[in-house]
């Protein structure tokens, strides 16, 4: 009894259908791209308290008392030890917890000044060509490899720049490894992303605040300072962390420039960060299973909760700015 | 307020010229400070290099002096009248501004002449060093003879203490078959496999080409060597290559998907914002820390058991590696992307559902090829950070020698990788002079890491804006 119209409705509703589960099918397969980015969150915490466990539970592969446990974990967080691959080794975080915030604060007091000042300039004063010439400069910088800034410290910055320094004050400086060289390429590093970040923050600030204070009598240097500054305080201070928990999480350039021995000295001489603990660690013939080979795994741990953690507060800070203007 | 203003009539005189009433003060205070503080640094600096036992030289101490209070002097005055001026204080800021912005070029040229001056050591000193070493290897293959003939006269002369030392003259015949029979022939065997192996060596590494070419050449066609004037970057350079190849293959589809997802399908949601929370945070994880989980997934749990059973897989293998840095810049890929299509037009999208089309069409045949030229960027960014990037492969051994040319499933290293190693070796001495042999071969290095990134990079960009080109709307 099928017509030829009702035929051609057919053909047309088993298209729709099959349309529908294809559409559905693209959903789902563009869902589960997005979902990998959860799963590889959850890896990464997965794999680093799964490692962390080995190393605070196992000793050289044989499972230790509770006691010994408890005064693993209790020195790993109070020591002032880290005598990782010696004999009777010590695992106290304190050397490497020094070495990394030595570097990320000789890295700040470089990049927030020369960060900010480029973000106040690019977006308050600069004319449109210098911008357009500035900005792809500030790229370029970001975009060079960082071992090549590693390199940058110990062939320019420790013997050409600190060496002469120091040579005069009669103080000793560590050749090539010292932490002030490795600061000062980090600082350099993470200038652009200081810049960039406040920069966008500062664009932000509605023009009316500006024109409110030109009104006033102010000049631009006020404007910024005073008005246009404060008001984007929320958004630079998130770029400030963000730069922070990257100085923090660098590796090959601080490896290179701060060289790996765990010690509590002065920045004039080299100390191990954790970054750069765990390059030692993996590039050496450690067993895998080994005390050792498993303390890299509570490491990147602490690693990686300190720079979430920045990278929240950052995001919350952000936020809060945001809400502001909107 | 400027210190000639003692009480209030002082308004009523003749106003103050700018010399009087802001250069004039700002240069005294200048002054002061400097002396001040420059005396300071002074007592200082003579108290540390006594406290540490230097002797202090008080004549080049006093010129050191003049010389940084001329400076402080200049520096102190400036924000002196940074401070009281508010005009200055507003041209100056924009002198700041420039030397902040310019700082980090400013460091780049710096060191660029500093990898300028490496390399044309480098042209310098490797010359010298393969003829060192063709000189020795050619000493070693004329001599064999004459050292062959003295090692067997040694033996004789032993053969002789021996016989000398023999009771009878039975014993003594038979320590002369034993030594020519057995021992003399032996030693010559292995004399002469010696002299063929050096005689071999010598055909291998002698280099007759010692021209910058030649040497560039050799450097990039060839492995790493113990022997600095030998060594090269070839397998390197191909495992980078190798390398961010995978990871871009792995990072820009799934980048891509998950972009498209945030932006089309599900933006506001409960789960687009976990997703989108979860990308802002995984782009500021370190990445040595995805080199841990690639270390331990990728190797560990992936490619061990595969080495175990098909011999063509290394456990820490190029796929591995492309699929850390991949997970690595999926941040960096998907917010450019999400931009890229946040930048698309919504008239184009109703004008396509309008025309009948469905949702996936609509974005395939129109959103996607719109915001290629976007996605592009992000792709390139991605590369970039892939080729430069190696702490995490650190945990893939490709800090280790590796000398063969690196295949997919193969043991591999990268470019920093190579350069870091060879930074991070000790001086050579030749002649009695320390040089920095293998710094100056970690700047070669680097000179081909940049060159590879900027010609990556100029490929990628021709690509983007030839896709540009195409886009209109």
């Amino acid at each position: 009894m099928a017509t030829a119209s009702d035929q051609a409705a057919f053909v047309v509703k088993i298209n729709r259908k099959t349309q529908k589960f294809y559409e559905g099918l693209i959903e789902f397969g563009l869902l589960c791209c997005g979902l990998l980015s959860i799963v590889v969150t959850l890896l990464i915490v997965g794999v680093l308290v799964y490692g962390s466990l080995e190393f605070f539970l196992y000793h050289d592969g044989h499972l230790m008392s509770a006691s010994q446990v408890g005064s693993r974990v209790l020195y790993f967080f109070t020591g002032t030890e880290w005598t990782a691959g010696f004999a009777d080794a010590k695992y106290g975080i304190f050397p490497l917890l020094l070495g990394t915030m030595t570097v990320a604060l000789i890295a700040s007091v470089i990049a927030v000044p020369i960060g900010l000042t480029t973000a106040v300039y690019l977006s308050e004063y600069a004319p449109p060509n210098v911008r357009s010439f500035a900005k792809p400069t500030l790229e370029l910088l970001a975009g060079i490899p960082t071992v090549v800034y590693g390199f940058f410290a110990i062939t320019v910055i420790t013997p050409n720049l600190l060496a002469p320094l120091f040579e005069l004050l009669g103080i000793y400086l560590g050749n090539p490894n010292n932490q002030i060289a490795g600061g000062i390429v980090v600082g350099i590093m993470i200038i652009p992303m200081v810049a960039s970040l406040s920069e966008d923050a500062l664009r932000a600030v509605p023009r009316t605040l500006r024109d409110g204070a030109i009104a006033l009598g102010a000049t631009k240097y006020e404007t910024s300072t005073r008005v246009v500054v404060p008001a984007a305080l929320s958004g630079i201070t998130a770029s400030f962390l963000l730069a922070v928990s990257r100085a923090i999480g660098e590796t090959m350039a601080v490896s290179l420039a701060c060289g790996d021995t765990a010690r509590i000295v002065w920045p004039n001489e080299g100390m191990a960060t954790m970054t750069s603990f765990i390059v030692r660690v993996a590039k050496g013939d450690v067993q895998h299973g080994t005390t050792d080979f498993n303390s890299l795994f509570a490491v990147a741990a602490m690693l990686f909760f300190m720079t979430l953690a920045m990278n929240v507060i950052a995001q919350r800070v952000m936020k809060r700015f945001r809400l502001v203007y909107q | 307020m400027s210190p000639e203003f003692k009480n209030s009539t002082d308004i009523l005189r003749a106003p103050l010229t700018p010399v009087q009433g802001l250069i004039a003060p700002s240069l005294r205070w200048g002054a002061m400070a400097a002396a001040v503080v420059v005396g300071i640094v002074v007592v200082l600096v003579a108290l540390t290099r006594l406290a540490n036992g230097h002797a202090v030289n008080s004549g080049h101490l006093a010129v050191w002096a003049v010389g940084w209070a001329a400076v402080a002097f200049l520096i102190f005055s400036g924000v002196r009248l940074f401070v009281i001026s508010r005009l200055f204080a507003d041209s100056a800021f924009t002198v700041l501004g420039v030397l902040a912005t310019f700082f980090g070029l400013a460091m780049l040229l710096v060191f660029f002449a500093q990898l300028g001056r490496e390399a044309y050591d480098w042209f310098t000193i490797t010359p010298q060093l393969v003829k060192n070493n063709n000189a020795f290897l050619k000493e070693r293959v004329d001599s064999a003879e004459a050292r062959i003939a003295t090692e067997l006269a040694a033996l004789d002369v032993e053969m002789r203490m021996e016989m000398k030392r023999a009771a009878n003259d039975e014993e003594r015949k038979e320590l002369k078959n034993i030594f020519e029979n057995e021992i003399k022939p032996d030693r010559l065997k292995d004399l002469r496999t010696t002299e063929i192996e050096q005689r071999l060596a010598f055909e291998r590494g002698v280099r007759t080409d010692t021209s910058p070419v030649g040497l560039i050449g050799y450097f990039l066609w060839n492995g790493p060597s113990n022997e600095p004037q030998d060594a090269g970057i070839f397998p390197a350079l191909i495992g980078s290559l190798l390398v961010s190849l995978i990871t871009i293959v792995f990072a820009v589809p799934i980048g891509v998907g998950a972009a498209l997802y945030l932006e089309e399908y599900k933006s506001n949601n409960m789960l687009g914002r976990l997703i989108q929370i979860n990308i802002n945070n995984l782009a500021g994880v370190p990445s040595v820390v995805f080199g841990v989980l690639g270390g331990l997934v990728f190797v560990e749990f992936i490619f061990k058991p595969l080495e175990l059973r098909f011999d063509w897989i290394a456990a820490r293998n190029v796929i591995g590696g492309g699929m850390t840095l991949a997970l690595l810049t999926l941040p960096v890929v998907i917010v450019s992307a999400q931009e890229a299509i946040r930048a698309v037009p919504s008239s184009i999208r109703q004008g396509a559902y309008a025309l009948g089309a469905t949702h996936w069409q609509t974005i395939w045949r129109q959103v996607l090829p719109l915001a290629w030229p976007g996605i592009m960027t992000g792709t390139i960014l991605s590369l970039s950070r892939a080729i430069g990037e190696a702490a995490p492969l650190v945990l893939f051994g490709a800090l280790l020698y590796v000398n063969q040319t690196p295949g997919l499933f193969t043991r591999f290293t990268v470019l920093p990788m190579q350069i870091f190693g060879w930074a991070d070796r000790p001086d050579q001495m030749l002649d009695g002079r320390t040089i920095d042999i293998w710094r100056a071969n970690a700047a070669m290095g680097c000179i081909v890491l940049l060159i590879t990134l900027l010609g990556l990079n100029a490929i990628a960009i021709v690509m983007r804006n030839r896709a540009q080109k195409k886009v209109t709307w």
